[in-house]
């Protein structure tokens, strides 16, 4: 979850579960002489800026949790490999082949020849994987951010070594879809002597700084010394907050690869140096993408026009962007009761929004409309199973009259509640970014077009979740004792024991990952009445929504899983626990002289530095 | 002696001060509430992670886990050894994300404190001997100007403007694209270059237009003082110039109170106009370290960079009440 602003810059061929929409400007940028034009040099020698708003954590490999430091280490780590473009599919980078048996229970793995860490740390081979799964990513003291991805079902999966450069997992259950949540393509492991020699979390004594930590302050992480030949650069400096640069490693394993996309990497990467700089006032770089100062920034949807018109830049555009942006409604107790309880009233709702007049003045047409937990273009996705509610402010009076209880009448056009007022929606959002202040306009006037009076609250991003979403037992006056079930992460209890500290009936400004190709895990966090996510308080009722995600997930062909979860995407475009908006596109500015932009072919398709270069000489 | 003594019971009011004043800072920081804990679970939730091995997570990493009086005794006890730490935030010890900052703030710093000490003392001065002509007109409607406009807004239109508008604009065949600067700070170009002169140059200008400002709106109004004052018009009388009268007689009494403003405007400029700069610059220095630590509730980081205008105030009144016995005769610590 995150902010609703810009699409975010992150790697997608990889498969950690991305944010819905970061706000991210990415920056890639010429070498300056210092007055704000291009250097003219040849084409390679030019520095590459990336510039973008969000700062990264540590360079611990194993800290990643956000999409920030997963674009830093990138450049750093190839990791196990990438789901390919064009077909879908594994395309190898540490891992030559990734492979599942027929009956979708076990995955044979083979580690790349001739991978070595730095500093003196050896190969990294099949036991450095295995080694790695046992020691490192299930141990309490790494606190892997992925663990949880070790396990199908909620039992473990067992990796055993094969050979020098083999190994093998076996599912606890049988998983189609497994390329598209293997953590092990992604995950990065450490060098087993590194822990060993410097780390020792087997010593059995208490230290003084927590294990995870010890990797993150150790010299030979801080300063990236075990890349070896292992990613396309070596780290020259890195400030959190504000740059990382890092130079080109002569020795990368993949430059010699002919076996991965047609030899497409050979010599990669093409470029000498790139930094990331980070620009807290988005202004500024805008600005220094037209200037030529930067190379490459991303894009909000309502600036693409504005920026695409300038001579020297280009703009790369993905329609498959892969977060979902919905108006949260209210089931808990704090909320307006109709929406819990009807569900022709949230359809009411629904037609009072005109989602296509909404991508179309506050994003310029730069998103896609949703119509559930899924994006049209996914996998998963039927015109058939979808029910869609469009802009119809006659209808939504009727929905909204039929569904509420006795003592609700419509006078003069305004929603009368039994206390003889006119009812009020109390909506809040994050008002930090324009958008969130456009999208509140937008909703309130069509809102009080089905006649509603709408209270509206801005909110700081942190102050909404701490404020709106987090809800617990102890809010709610009307209710003592402990909850009918445990209170996990942002689910404090049934709808009608836990509440929020205030009061709401819609909000707005926070986004999700669909994870299109493995959704389960996203889908039950906030969609299941004991989802830990889900601050909405929904509950589906008869509809069996983990059942389905558990027949989907657990399916042993790509078809199986389609079935399920067409299903259960029609029922939540019915039963609209939210209000379904949008979904981004992802838009990222060049300057003209950047070649190796993909070509857009699916949601897999990204930018990657490794083949990014310089074509001509800017002007 | 007295001096001496003076100063000794000033040094030692300033070691209290300091500890006070970091104390506060601690307790503020304790007591507010840390939204990063549940962003952090809310994002490990979002992408299907357990929530709360993020926020336990977020917590440990900080040392926020503890209890609060083992945190102040750590933090107090680092102060005085120097061992300031570790800072989670730039994952680095605290020392080594104060060396790698300082030097970026200083080199715009400082040049936009001696235009705006210079600027605004010698244009307050003229304005004020010059009183209701057209150039006390003209300075004066400057100074509310400067006031006025908000540095981050005057700042993106510098940038726009000076950055991007002037490659391209020429005026009467002229280019201007000379007048071009970056539009944003590169720490990468070397300190003594003529490409990193360049490079200062908006930065020191949005920083340097309001504190220019308010200092000639302070000695102006200080000067008009003295201006008619009785020792003046003996000068005056005695046939001094008025180069003199201005800098030996207005100007040295009048700076008695400017000499205090300054710390003020130093610590304003630093730690107030570097936060806003640095931002949209983007220029790694102390005001966005300070930022960055804030925002990841950085508690270590936080609590060493309040050190630094806490000494700066306490050393520059200090200092400034030293500097009343040579600016004002008529000013002895003989007695106190």
């Amino acid at each position: 979850m995150s902010r609703d602003t810009s699409p975010p810059a992150v790697s997608r061929r990889r498969l950690l579960a991305a944010l819905a929409a970061g706000v991210s400007i990415s920056v890639a940028g010429c070498g300056s002489d210092g007055n704000g034009t291009d250097t003219g040099g040849g084409s390679d020698d030019r520095e590459f800026i990336h510039g973008t708003n969000t700062g990264g954590q540590d360079l611990n490999p194993l800290s990643i949790g956000d999409e920030a430091t997963e674009a830093r280490l990138n450049l750093l780590y190839d990791g196990g490999g990438v789901v390919d473009d064009d077909p879908v599919g594994f395309q190898g980078r540490w891992l030559r082949s990734w492979e599942l048996s027929d009956d979708a229970r076990t995955v044979s793995y083979e580690v790349r020849d001739g991978l070595e860490w730095g500093a003196g740390y050896g190969a990294l081979d099949a036991e450095t994987y295995v080694w790695n799964v046992r020691n490192v990513f299930r141990s309490g003291w790494a606190s892997w951010a992925q663990s949880s991805f070790l396990s199908v079902g909620g039992d473990p999966i067992e990796y055993e070594r094969t050979g020098e450069l083999t190994f093998e997992a076996h599912l606890p259950q049988s998983r189609a879809n497994f390329l598209h949540e293997d953590p092990l393509l992604y995950a990065l492991p450490l060098p087993k002597e590194f822990v060993q020699s410097e780390i020792e979390p087997d010593a059995g004594t208490t230290p003084s700084t927590p294990y995870r930590q010890q990797v993150a302050r150790h010299e030979d992480i801080r300063n990236a010394n075990i890349v070896g030949n292992l990613g396309p650069f070596t780290l020259e400096s890195y400030e959190a907050g504000s740059r990382m640069t890092v130079a080109r490693n002569d020795d990368y394993y993949l430059a010699d690869a002919d076996d991965v996309d047609d030899g497409a990497f050979a010599d990669s990467p093409a470029l000498e140096r790139y930094t990331y700089r980070v620009f807290d006032e988005q202004s500024t770089a805008y600005s220094a993408i037209r200037s030529g100062d930067i190379t490459q920034t991303g894009v909000e949807a309502r600036r693409k026009a504005e920026i695409a018109g300038e001579d020297d830049v280009t703009v790369w555009t993905s329609t498959y962007g892969d977060g979902i942006n919905w108006i949260s409604l209210n089931h808990r107790a704090n909320g307006w009761a109709p929406i819990g309880d009807s569900r022709e009233v949230r359809q009411g709702l629904a037609h009072a929004l005109d989602t296509g007049t909404l991508i179309e003045e506050i994003f310029d047409g730069n998103a896609n409309p949703i119509d559930t937990f899924h994006p049209r273009w996914g996998p998963y996705y039927s015109d058939e199973a979808i029910e869609t509610f469009g802009a119809d402010t006659e209808l939504a009076r009727q929905k909204i009259a039929a569904g509420t209880p006795d003592g609700y009448e419509y006078d003069d056009g305004a929603l009368i509640n039994p206390d003889g007022e006119q009812q009020t929606l109390r909506w809040v959002a994050d008002t930090t970014t324009q958008t969130g202040d456009l999208v509140t306009n937008f909703v309130r006037q069509s809102l009080e077009e089905v006649g509603f009076d709408v209270e509206t609250t801005g909110r700081p991003f942190g102050e909404l979740v701490s404020t709106y979403l987090r809800n617990s037992v102890d809010n709610n006056p009307d209710f003592e004792g402990e909850p009918d079930y445990p209170p996990r992460g942002y689910n404090g209890g049934p709808a009608d024991q836990s509440v929020s500290a205030e009061p709401w009936d819609l909000l707005y400004g926070v986004g999700f990952s669909t994870a299109a190709y493995a959704p389960w895990q996203a889908i039950r966090g906030v969609m299941t009445e004991k989802g830990s996510f889900n601050f909405l308080g929904y509950d589906a009722g008869e509809y069996d929504v983990a059942g389905t995600l558990d027949a989907a997930a657990g399916a042993s062909t790509g078809e199986a899983a389609t079935a399920e979860l067409e299903e259960l995407f029609g029922f939540l475009s019915r039963d609209l626990p939210v209000l379904w908006t949008h979904n981004n596109h992802r838009i990222e500015a060049f300057r003209r002289s950047v070649g190796g932009l993909p070509e857009v072919r699916s949601f897999f398709s990204d930018v990657d530095p490794r083949r990014l270069s310089f074509t001509r000489t800017d002007t | 002696m007295g001096l001496k003594r003076y100063a000794a019971r000033r040094v030692a009011w300033a070691a209290v001060a300091t500890w006070v004043a970091v104390s506060a800072t601690f307790v503020l920081l304790w007591l507010s509430p840390d939204p990063g804990a549940d962003v952090a679970a809310a994002e490990a939730a979002a992408q299907g992670l357990s929530p709360e091995q993020a926020q336990e997570r977020y917590l440990a990493a900080r040392g926020l886990d503890r209890p609060a009086h083992v945190q102040y005794l750590d933090f107090v006890t680092s102060v005085f050894t120097l061992d300031w730490g570790w800072s989670v935030s730039q994952n680095e010890p605290v020392m080594e994300a104060l060396g790698e900052s300082w030097g970026h703030t200083v080199q715009y710093a400082v040049p936009a404190m001696a235009v705006s000490v210079v600027v605004g003392y010698g244009v307050g001065l003229y304005t004020a001997v010059n009183q209701h002509t057209a150039a006390d007109y003209v300075g004066s409607f400057v100074a509310y100007v400067g006031i006025s406009i908000p540095n981050f807004w005057f700042a993106i239109v510098l940038i726009l403007v000076s950055g991007v508008w002037f490659q391209d604009a020429t005026v009467l065949g002229i280019s201007l694209e000379p007048l071009s600067f970056r539009t944003f700070y590169d720490p990468s170009i070397d300190t003594f270059t003529v490409a990193n002169a360049r490079q200062l140059v908006l930065p020191t200008t949005v920083l340097a237009t309001a504190s220019v400002a308010s200092q000639m709106r302070y000695s102006r109004a200080e000067a008009l003082e003295y201006v008619a004052a009785d020792f003046v018009r003996t000068a005056r009388a005695k046939g001094a110039s008025g180069w003199r009268i201005l800098t030996r007689h207005v100007f040295r009494v009048a700076l008695v109170p400017l000499s205090t403003i300054l710390v003020v405007q130093v610590l304003t400029v630093l730690f107030a106009g570097s936060i806003v700069v640095e931002q949209i610059f983007a220029i790694p220095g102390l005001g966005r370290l300070y930022l960055d630590a804030i925002r990841g509730n950085d508690t270590q980081l936080v609590l060493v960079i309040t050190l630094f205008p806490v000494v700066i105030a306490i050393l520059g009144n200090l200092l400034q009440d030293l500097a009343y016995v040579i600016l004002d005769p008529r000013i002895d610590y003989g007695d106190r």
